[in-house]
């Protein structure tokens, strides 16, 4: 990760008075939290076929996650709102809270 | 919302109660701050400031910190000035629905007043209270009239042994707290010590009558869930009332988490109106940064104090853990919960209900088996697409409006400016996107950036033809539609490289393409043709890539190569030339492989000659190294099932109108931006877009690939015999040196599969798994571990062992995992210690892979040892 691209995620999290270690420590929690809101969203606005694909993408991709995301975005309406709103709920929740 | 009695019209016995004082100063505070916020006349004759400071003293998690919506001021001043025409009564009521409970020091009435005449309006309320909100009715009373913090109380019904021992209290004479039909089982360390049953006293009011059911079925169930809480609930001794767990703060904030959940659920719905759930939000952060100093508070209480500069380390460490573990990652458990909760409230079909829940299930479990790398692309480039692009988006709304504003003000005529409103709107609109997309590009880097380029690329792919508009000048190399995405993704650390002695830029480029895959794949001439190109690129902007201002690079200096593989587009249609026109057995790769030859006869002929500018045209003289032909071609489309078509230049002479489809996609992105723009705090985080960016980016996009094809032949042949004049220089030392023996190499046509197993039995000792009988064998390459170990760069892994492992620049899931594998602790010594068996003779490149280089090194040593055999082997000849 680029130290600027690190900048502007810590900044965002209000995790800007940690040091590096722990603020990549804490960038890969707060990005499992992120994960696992924005599928529990999207599944819920899959229907019926949109499932049975994902859940045939999903044993396609293996670890290729890009085919996981081409596929949500794709097949998920306003996607990126949802990706958009669930990061913004956790840097509400980050922000300004961490000594 | 707070509400409280005014001075004038106290119930008797609140004007004694410090708390209130405190609040009602605060109330008188926060209404003078709000009217001098408003312009709106007040006897207060302090600043604003002053009046901050005053409530701050009272507060010290003032909400007025963050807010400034006008709105919600205004509204909260209505608030605060429609309190004055409430019943003391209904005051006194609201008072005690939002009453914060806790309270030290509060005098102790452990004895109560029998009859309502002898009592307090207050506790009069409190019994009311406690008919139906019984969680309330405990938790205030305690906090507020004092009592034994050490008991918890227990809604029951009451039995044969709770009667008598209630029995035995007024016998005793032994004071009784609470007045309500109900019973509370006391409890001290979890065992029941006996109740409380305090008889109600006579009363008119009819919800309190003994004998009536003045609750409803719904609030019965309601009382039910708040007596379950209360079970949970203990109340804090005063050792520990500095403990965060089941503090007033953590209560707060799980009302207040709560109710934003549900507001912002609602706020989708259209239920309520954007100020409410501002109001919400606004609540939910002011708990929440109240929970988090609370926590700080206890943690700090609990370190003790003068703290030396390790253990106060050591503290914010444990302080950020314990907040994160027990507010963000509550949030989110919370959050779920919810969503989990409403999905089974609107689905109707259980099937599908039970479907998605198991979905989610198993994409949890997919998400568990992605390496840490993967996980953070995955998050991150999809995090990047919102939170990183609003700021120059938000400059292009502004000039839009200015620019809209001077169009109202012209002199054009109705018509006129009707269609110059549409151009500009448009204009714009693309040009946020196009922004928006391309620092997505730029700001975005390393794993996340292939993510968020596949996220890109499926917005782009539908937006206007390029031909149709111009307003950002970007103008990216387009690609056969028919060819697959291609991710390509290159470490951002091994594009920064510190030059070793003997090294080239075409090693050093060679070196970062090594990590891909699919230049891993490629022929010896496909690979050629990459290096080829990108280190002619290279040599031409010297200055952007680190190098000397000749094209040559120096044994100390960093090169830097992010604006080379920034452009995934650039590099990928290079890919594409190489594996399409390279083919095995065509001209073009007999051209270059003839070339490579040439050069190595010409290298291996000549050790003390000079390879230079000058004298590899001559080498090359009869047939030129790869010819314009086979250049990529970027500004070439081809076309699905039609012949390839050539971009033309971008002109507003040649605006095509936008497509509906296209115009509804920029709509909807825009707004999607916009919504998120709204949202997003960017203080302090503007992100730069400055010309030079987008005149480089264009100038990658356009300029270089178009200008390469037209260089004068001479002038590529040069520069590209020049970066293999450095390649080939250790192959020239080699020669110098070894010759006899290099030769010898090169007639042992087993030598390369002898390294390759020499290189695998060596793995084995490490890695392999023996099994037994033969069955559950594995090969040590074979192995997760080996595969965890073998692509991390080595320079780092050593650095690890060698260094302070603390402060190496490894992933930290890595150090974990070298810290508790002893294989990864023996490999890691076994390759320390040939490194020292070459005398330091060889050393790990910056980008090299631990795999690269164990095979070189192993290569070092197999080759050193057949050199002592054949430098033996002719003493002996010599002898005999």
């Amino acid at each position: 990760m680029s130290e600027e691209f690190n900048k502007k995620i810590a900044a965002d999290f209000g995790l800007e008075n940690m040091d590096s270690r722990e603020q990549t420590l804490m960038i890969e929690k707060i990005g499992n939290l992120l994960f696992e809101s924005v599928m529990e969203r999207a599944i819920d606005a899959m229907d019926g076929p949109v499932m049975n694909d994902f859940e045939d993408t999903l044993v396609e991709a293996g670890n290729d996650y890009p085919k996981i995301i081409s596929f949500l975005k794709q097949r998920i309406p306003g996607f990126d709102v949802i990706v958009s709103e669930e990061m913004n709920r956790l840097k509400r929740a980050t922000s300004g809270i961490f000594a | 919302m707070e509400r409280a009695p005014t001075p004038n019209n106290l119930p008797s016995g609140f004007e004694n109660w410090p708390k209130w004082k405190q609040r009602e100063e605060y109330k008188n505070l926060e209404t003078n701050l709000l009217r001098k916020s408003l312009d709106i006349p007040t006897e207060d004759n302090r600043s604003v400031e002053e009046i901050f400071e005053e409530m701050e003293k009272l507060n010290p998690y003032n909400p007025y910190k963050t807010v400034r919506d006008r709105a919600y001021l205004e509204n909260r001043l209505k608030e605060l000035e429609s309190e004055g025409s409430l019943s003391s009564e209904e005051q006194a009521q609201d008072f005690l629905d939002s009453s914060p409970a806790i309270e030290e020091n509060q005098e102790s009435l452990d004895v109560k007043p029998e009859t309502q005449s002898e009592k307090t309006s207050a506790e009069f309320q409190y019994e009311n209270q406690a008919e139906t909100k019984p969680d309330f009715y405990a938790k205030n009373y305690v906090a507020d009239f004092g009592g034994e913090e050490t008991v918890r109380y227990e809604p029951t019904e009451q039995s044969d042994e709770d009667l008598e021992i209630l029995e035995q209290k007024k016998k005793s004479g032994e004071a009784i707290n609470v007045i309500d039909k109900r019973n509370f089982d006391l409890f001290e360390d979890d065992k029941k010590v006996g109740i409380q049953n305090d008889q109600k006293p006579e009363s008119n009011d009819s919800r309190i009558d003994d004998n009536k059911e003045y609750v409803s079925n719904a609030e019965y169930e309601l009382n039910r869930e708040q007596e379950e809480q209360i079970k949970e609930r203990v109340i804090e001794t005063k050792e520990d009332v500095y403990r965060w767990e089941n503090s007033e703060e953590q209560d707060n904030l799980e009302n207040f988490r709560m109710d934003r959940i549900l507001a912002e659920d609602s706020f989708k719905r259209g239920q309520i109106k954007q100020d409410t759930l501002n109001t919400s939000i606004e609540n939910y952060k002011y708990a929440l940064g109240a929970a988090a100093d609370k926590i700080k508070e206890s943690l700090r209480k609990e370190a003790g104090e003068n703290l030396d500069a390790v253990k106060e380390a050591q503290l914010r460490l444990k302080i950020n853990r314990t907040i994160f573990e027990e507010l963000v990652e509550k949030e989110n458990e919370v959050y779920l919960a919810f969503l989990r909760n409403e999905r089974a409230e609107t689905t109707q079909d259980k099937i599908i209900e039970g479907l998605k829940n198991a979905l989610s299930d198993k994409v949890t479990k997919w998400y568990e088996g992605l390496s840490e790398g993967q996980k953070f692309a995955l998050n991150f480039g999809s995090a990047g697409l919102v939170g990183l692009t609003f700021d120059a988006v938000k400059d292009l709304k502004e000039a839009e409006e200015r620019e809209i504003e001077e169009l109202k003000n012209s002199n054009l005529s109705v018509n006129e400016r009707a269609e110059k409103l549409l151009e500009i709107k448009n204009r714009y609109k693309k040009d946020r996107i196009k922004r928006t997309l391309k620092q997505m590009k730029e700001n975005t880097v390393g794993a996340g950036k292939e993510v968020l380029m596949e996220l890109v690329k499926n917005v782009e792919d539908r937006l206007p033809s390029r031909r149709g508009y111009d307003p950002g000048n970007i103008n990216s190399p387009e690609f056969p539609p028919d060819v697959a995405p291609e991710q390509m993704s290159f470490d951002p650390s091994l594009l920064t490289h510190k030059v070793l002695e003997g090294e080239s830029t075409w090693q050093i480029l060679e070196s970062i393409l090594n990590h891909n895959d699919r230049f891993e794949k490629m022929s010896e001439a496909q690979k050629t043709y990459v290096l080829s190109y990108l280190t002619n690129k290279a040599i031409q902007n010297p200055e952007q890539y680190g190098l000397n201002s000749d094209g040559s690079i120096s044994m100390g200096s960093k090169t830097d190569f992010t604006k080379m593989f920034e452009d995934t587009k650039e590099i990928k249609t290079v890919f594409n030339k190489a594996e399409q026109t390279i083919t095995p057995g065509s001209p073009q790769e007999e051209s270059i492989l003839s070339n490579n030859q040439k050069i190595k006869d010409w290298v291996k002929g000549r050790s003390q000659e000079v390879l230079d500018e000058k004298t590899v045209p001559e080498i090359l003289s009869d047939k030129p190294i790869p010819s314009v032909e086979t250049k990529p071609e970027p500004d070439v489309v081809e076309q699905t099932g039609g012949p390839p078509e050539t971009i033309e230049s971008e002109s507003a002479e040649k605006v095509d109108p936008i497509s509906q489809e296209a115009q509804e996609e920029v709509n909807k992105l825009v707004e999607q931006v916009d919504l998120a723009n709204g949202n997003v705090d960017r203080d302090g985080r503007l992100i730069d877009t400055d010309q030079t960016t987008e005149a480089e980016t264009d100038s990658i996009e356009d300029g270089d690939v178009d200008e390469s094809v037209n260089m004068d032949q001479v002038a590529k042949e040069l520069a590209e015999a020049k970066a293999r004049l450095a390649f080939l220089e250790d192959a020239k030392k080699n020669n110098n040196n070894n010759n006899d023996v290099e030769n010898l190499f090169n007639s042992n046509k087993k030598y390369a599969e002898d390294l390759e197993e020499a290189f695998n039995t060596e793995i084995d000792e490490f890695y392999g798994k023996r099994g037994l009988l033969g069955f559950g064998k594995e090969r040590g390459v074979d192995t997760l571990e080996w595969k965890e170990i073998s692509r991390l760069p080595v320079v780092k892994v050593i650095d690890y062992y060698t260094g302070d492992s603390m402060k190496s620049d490894l992933h930290p899931e890595i150090v974990r995992r070298f810290s508790e594998s002893p294989r990864h602790q023996r490999f890691i010594e076994h390759m320390d210690g040939l490194i020292r068996q070459t005398g330091g003779l060889v050393k790990p490149f910056e980008n090299e892979s631990v795999e690269q280089f164990v095979k070189r090194l192993g290569g070092y040593l197999l080759r050193t040892h057949l050199q002592k055999m054949h430098l033996s082997e002719i003493g002996l000849k010599e002898t005999a």
